[in-house]
């Protein structure tokens, strides 16, 4: 398949500018809703007061803290009754992924360095110090195989 | 030890190479290895060979209905030429029985219209056909013969050898009458049997016993040169017994010199009177006989130096001999030699007689100069019966039983060849009976390849692909469909119409297999813009794979691969069924794209099970892929916008069992693993992509997840929950009892699933979702 990669790849161009949240002071099941709302990227921004990105939300950092040390329940075959109470605690008690930053000028290499630092679904993207966008690791990887694919000179399987 | 050359030995110039190569010393020192090592094996073979060829020669000459001394002339000139020009060490040219009889079908016809000589018919024949034969060679048409099969070869052999048996019947049956002037065969057959009462009953003995001796000694003595000592032993006993006098009355036999008497002599040369005297209708009569005897002459030499090649190893050069049978033919023309070809008999002798180069053939066309020279006058005693049964052997010989046999039971379409070009034969003019078996052939074939090959593939759970008849691959989305054999105008006619018929209500892509495309051109390329037409339409995809680089072409030049798109067209790999197997991906992704609701938006209503949160649209791939299809796959299955949140690739195992998980992260992580991309952060996208190339071979069972826990239909939620757990892409197989992936959980589903369950603990305070 040949595509033209989208030039010049960088982390501007990637970008979404839309962002995604949740505030840092949220309850856990808030946050449960704002995920279920996510089908995309089952992954939220979590923002501070001040504006200042905390890392982010995943659902199976939201999964994990929910059963966290009940799985002998599952094992049962019960939902675990803590989880009712677990919902509604506030969001800082589940440990989020660390977000890393991208400059807008990023490029291809620099952001899949990047992501390798991070467990997280997305890559945010700062101007200095205002969030301006994130990059999704979907576009990074449409960007990067296309990219490649585009210049292949073999023939096979990817046409002429 | 010895020192190792570090330059090439300095390569000759080719003149100064042909210089040495002609050097008296250089071919002094050929002589003498040859007289050393070959001459006496040459000599040997030479002398099997003529000794075995005379009488032939003489007999074959009889089947042309010309003097028996031309076929010695045409056993001297015409085989010394070809085996001075020739590539083949072994072919012995010459009179041959099928060349012979169709030589007597044109002359005598053209004799008897005109009023010449049959034997000046012959040479200018000769003439002409040589030309043909030495035009043929030098626009290198040598492949040509390779177009006229088996069947029409051996139909017309086994034609020639029952006109050779009828014609023969009156000299076999030794009825001294005299012949009409009618040459027609079965004309000639009803003269003989009207005339039943004249029968010589002792020159029919003498055919009789002939034939039966010829037939005896070619099974229990096959090297014994029986022909030639029979002829002698019969003229001897017709001599004695004053057979052949006038004082034999009703039983005189007949004998060769009762008609134009052979002389001791090489007086051969002349120049053909229908040179001399050109007689422009007669010429004009004669061209497409000439044609005639120049194509079958050559097939026949072909095939025979073929044949004898592909036991003795060696190489020939058919447009060579082609020039050399040409030769052979133009020059003998003057030396009062009829058309001649490769003989079967006296090639097969002289490579079991072990002869080891061209002057084997050659030594045995001096030999029957010097056998005429010295011995000749003796063939006038030869009693004509004899002849007659010699030529009878001759007959039998030509029917080839055990191929006619195998022919016959191999297929219709040669049993038919076979039937078209003997009937032709014994009905038709000879000349014109080999176009009619090559136009049967080709009809024929026209007639099978004008009907392409298509079944439909389906993929078992196991991955591998099976065939299976055409319409009746049973109701799928995705319509997979193999073309083979000859696509050209006569086989694509209303093709795009047939191939609509094995959609059903559920097919949203046709995928076309090209790979075994043969023949193909601007037909198949309208009716695949046709196709595409018409699957538009009804809003179904077209994507093309195993497309080779000249259907790629095709499709490039035709327009059709803009219409179709980059991304549905697959090239065509070395690996079997690699390009269908990235193609179905694309499908997949297509059907994906095109139906119904999202699987990321299913909402499960019944039972919290595995079964009921199942999607069973998911993406599963074979082992043996590398990074390169893998990139490839996760490319097609984001852009279909269908890959949900967690995009996750299942690999199977032969047995088609679940054996791994790819998810984009792994993926992802592969690429920014590699060792280049890892160092240089600060790389160009240029770089990146060469370095990403360069590790398109990493096998895609590394980057795989083979502990990814699964579940069965029936697992509950807290079952699946645990199994999600512990996944790292969250995504939860679904297995059936025999381990076959028959679906997957997606997370947001899986949540969708935790919520509704939670709401069912706590309804007072329940988690709101949009869905």
């Amino acid at each position: 398949m040949k595509r033209q990669a989208p030039s010049p790849a960088t982390a501007s161009s990637l970008m979404q500018n839309d962002l995604p949240h949740l505030p840092a002071g949220s309850n856990i099941r808030t946050a449960f809703e704002r995920l279920l709302e996510q089908p995309g990227g089952l992954s939220l921004l979590v923002l501070a007061e001040d504006g200042q990105a905390r890392g982010y939300l995943s659902a199976e950092g939201l999964l994990r803290f929910l059963f966290d040390g009940e799985t002998a329940s599952l094992e049962q075959g019960q939902l675990p009754p803590t989880i009712l109470a677990r919902l509604n605690l506030p969001l800082d008690r589940i440990p989020l992924e660390r977000a890393v930053f991208l400059s807008p000028d990023d490029n291809l290499a620099t952001m899949l360095r990047r992501f390798s630092e991070t467990e997280a679904s997305w890559l945010a993207v700062s101007d200095g110090q205002r969030l301006i966008g994130q990059v999704s690791l979907q576009d990074l990887y449409l960007a990067t195989a296309t990219l490649t694919l585009s210049g292949d000179s073999n023939p096979s399987p990817f046409g002429e | 030890m010895a020192p190792i050359a570090t330059a090439a030995a300095p390569v000759p110039k080719p003149d100064t190479a042909d210089k040495r190569r002609f050097h008296p010393k250089t071919l002094l020192a050929k002589a003498k290895h040859y007289l050393q090592h070959d001459a006496k094996a040459d000599l040997s073979a030479g002398l099997t060979v003529a000794v075995l060829g005379i009488p032939q020669a003489m007999a074959f000459a009889t089947i042309a209905g010309l003097p028996p001394v031309t076929g010695l002339y045409t056993s001297i000139v015409p085989c010394i030429l070809a085996a001075l020009l020739g590539s083949s060490r072994h072919l012995v040219t010459g009179p041959s029985n099928v060349t012979c009889m169709m030589i007597y079908g044109i002359t005598a016809q053209l004799a008897a219209h005109y009023t010449v000589n049959p034997l000046e018919v012959a040479l200018l024949l000769a003439f002409l056909s040589g030309l043909l034969q030495i035009l043929f060679g030098f626009l290198r048409l040598g492949a040509v013969v390779k177009y006229i099969s088996n069947s029409v070869v051996l139909g017309f052999t086994t034609g020639a050898a029952c006109l050779i048996a009828i014609n023969q019947l009156r000299d076999f049956l030794a009825i001294n009458l005299p012949r009409s002037a009618d040459a027609h065969t079965f004309v000639s057959l009803w003269e003989t049997i009207s005339a039943i009462g004249h029968v010589n009953l002792v020159g029919l003995l003498i055919a009789l016993v002939t034939l039966a001796l010829v037939l005896l000694c070619k099974r229990f003595w096959p090297r014994l040169p029986a022909p030639l000592l029979i002829l002698i032993v019969a003229s001897l006993a017709v001599a004695a017994l004053g057979l052949a006098g006038e004082a034999a009355g009703a039983f005189r036999v007949a004998i060769i010199g009762d008609g134009d008497r052979i002389a001791g002599s090489l007086a051969m040369w002349r120049i053909p009177a229908l040179l001399r005297q050109p007689s422009w209708g007669l010429w004009r009569g004669i061209i497409v006989g000439s044609f005639s005897v120049a194509i079958l002459g050559l097939i026949q030499s072909a095939t025979i130096a073929r044949s004898i090649a592909t036991r003795s190893g060696q190489r020939l050069d058919f447009n060579r001999e082609f020039i050399a049978q040409g030769v052979a033919n133009t020059v003998g023309s003057f030396f009062q030699c009829f058309p001649s070809a490769g003989s079967f008999n006296r090639s097969a002798v002289c490579f079991q007689a072990h002869g080891r180069t061209r002057l084997a053939p050659l030594l045995s066309g001096v030999i029957a100069a010097l056998f005429l020279l010295w011995l000749g006058p003796l063939t006038n005693y030869v009693p004509r019966p004899a002849f007659a049964g010699l030529l009878m052997a001759t007959a039998w010989f030509m029917v080839d039983r055990s191929r006619l046999g195998m022919i016959w039971r191999t297929s219709q379409h040669s049993r038919w060849v076979l039937l078209g070009t003997l009937a032709a034969t014994l009905l038709l003019s000879l000349e014109y009976a080999i176009f009619i078996g090559v136009f049967l052939s080709v009809a024929g074939l026209l007639q099978v390849t004008g009907k392409p090959y298509i079944t439909q593939l389906t993929q078992r759970p196991d991955g591998a692909f099976e065939e299976v008849p055409f319409k009746q691959a049973g109701r799928s989305p995705i319509s997979l469909i193999n073309l083979e054999g000859y696509f050209y105008f006569a086989s694509v006619d209303d093709l795009d119409y047939e191939l609509l018929q094995c959609l059903t209500p559920e097919t949203r892509v046709v995928v076309l297999r090209m790979k075994r495309l043969r023949a193909f051109g601007s037909s198949t390329m309208t009716m695949l813009d046709h196709l595409h037409d018409l699957l538009s339409a009804q809003g179904i995809h077209l994507v093309a794979c195993g497309v080779n680089k000249d259907v790629g072409k095709s499709l490039t030049d035709s327009g059709i691969r803009a219409k179709l798109g980059e991304q549905n067209i697959f090239q065509a790999d070395n690996r079997l069924f690699l390009s269908t197997e990235l193609a179905l991906a694309r499908a997949q992704a297509l059907v994906l794209a095109k139906d119904g609701q999202p699987a990321t938006k299913r909402t499960p209503s019944g039972p919290t099970t595995a079964a009921a949160l199942k999607t069973t649209t998911f993406l599963r791939f074979g082992m043996d892929h590398q990074l390169r299809e893998a990139l490839w796959l996760f490319n097609a299955w984001l852009d279909s916008g269908r890959a949900g949140s967690r995009p996750t690739v299942f690999l199977q195992n032969q047995a088609g069992k679940m054996a791994g998980a790819i998810g984009l992260r792994r993926i992802l992580g592969r690429l920014a693993d590699i060792e280049a991309v890892r160092k240089h952060p600060e790389a160009s996208n240029e770089q990146l992509a060469a370095w990403i190339r360069s590790d398109y071979i990493h096998p895609i069972t590394a980057m795989a997840s083979a502990e990814t826990i699964a579940v069965n239909d029936s697992a509950d939620l807290p079952a699946i929950m645990l199994a999600a757990l512990r996944n790292p892409e969250t995504c939860v197989p679904v297995l059936d009892d025999e381990g076959r992936m028959s679906g997957v959980i997606q997370p947001e589903v899986l949540l969708g699933a935790l919520a509704k369950a939670i709401n069912r603990l706590d309804a007072d305070k329940p988690v709101k979702s949009r869905s």
